[in-house]
């Protein structure tokens, strides 16, 4: 089971990757990114909603706490994935190759997501699950590694033919 | 501790957004072909839209020269029809149509793009000789078409010909 101080560190861990997005937010609207600007608002508001729900679960036991976490993790995200999708084929967007880039990185997340659900299911509800450890050791430095495209890419503020950005 | 299908609810979730994600090129590509015929059907473009897609398709596939040619006339009908939308010259004023009009404004929109991708885009050397060629091949099309309407429509012809070059 994952010590104590790391769970703190983690949960607080949130506002920095919030501060981040909201700065490939403000960058983003700056450089007139729309691609960016969309998935970093999203993005920022997944880490929120995700903060928020945490905070509400942190009074349940703490195998209720882990699973529900877990769920909103995967339904927030995959809502992200669908909503940016959804804004790049409606309002004919290029997919730019950092947008691309954290499509796969949000995929291998929900990959750990779905492995770590199927040992959970074997173990047993409230096993000790040592899954929590791997599950949170590979997503969180992935959520960092998006966080960092989408502040890279704001910054650039390159256009190509059609006026859209190419990062 | 039975497990329940409600359990397995997210893996197949994940499992979705998975071979979404493995397809999203080709879903993406079909996707945005409906929502570009959704929106542009009424559109001035969405014809040459529409023939080039067309082509394309014939040329990817290795469709027969007979249908081909089919093709490149109907693209040459559709030019014709595009020529007879030029704005007509009335007492030395250009009088315009709300359909040349929108299609000036789509080919003014274009060339607004281009030069924004000269500036973006190019090495330095490159920008300077296109930005250069730009600047001349404005100032002709000034002289020609802006200054004396006579003389435009007595060599029409002839200038139709030169800026096809």
């Amino acid at each position: 089971m994952m010590s104590e101080f790391l769970q703190y560190v983690f949960y607080y861990s949130d506002f920095v990757a919030m501060g981040m997005s909201l700065l490939a937010v403000l960058i983003s609207l700056n450089n007139k990114n729309k691609q960016i600007f969309s998935f970093s608002l999203l993005f920022l508001f997944a880490i929120a909603i995700r903060h928020i729900l945490a905070s509400g679960y942190s009074e349940l036991p703490q195998a209720e706490k882990v699973f529900l976490w877990y769920q909103t993790f995967e339904y927030v995200f995959i809502a992200v994935f669908v909503i940016s999708m959804a804004l790049h084929i409606v309002l004919l967007w290029n997919t730019s190759k950092a947008i691309r880039a954290i499509y796969v990185l949000m995929g291998i997340n929900i990959c750990f997501y779905a492995f770590m659900h199927w040992q959970r299911n074997i173990m047993g509800l409230h096993e000790p699950n040592w899954t929590w450890d791997l599950y949170t050791w590979t997503v969180v430095p992935v959520n960092y590694i998006i966080v960092g495209i989408l502040v890279f890419a704001s910054i650039k503020g390159v256009q190509n033919r059609n006026g859209n950005s190419i990062y | 501790m039975e497990i329940q299908f409600i359990n397995y609810l997210p893996v197949l979730f994940a499992a979705g957004v998975v071979l979404v994600l493995l397809a999203f090129s080709l879903i993406e590509r079909i996707m945005k072909r409906k929502v570009v015929v959704k929106l542009y059907k009424g559109a001035p473009f969405y014809e040459a839209y529409k023939l080039l897609l067309e082509h394309d398709k014939a040329v990817k596939s290795g469709a027969s020269a007979r249908k081909l040619a089919v093709i490149e006339q109907k693209s040459e009908l559709y030019l014709r029809q595009v020529v007879g939308l030029a704005p007509a010259i009335n007492q030395g004023e250009v009088v315009f149509t709300s359909a040349q009009y929108q299609q000036l404004t789509d080919a003014h929109r274009i060339l607004q793009k281009n030069i924004n991708f000269i500036k973006t885009d190019m090495s330095d050397e490159e920008r300077i000789i296109g930005s250069t060629k730009l600047k001349f091949d404005c100032l002709q099309y000034g002289e020609r078409y802006c200054t004396d309407t006579k003389a435009v429509k007595a060599d029409a012809g002839v200038n139709v010909e030169q800026s096809m070059q």
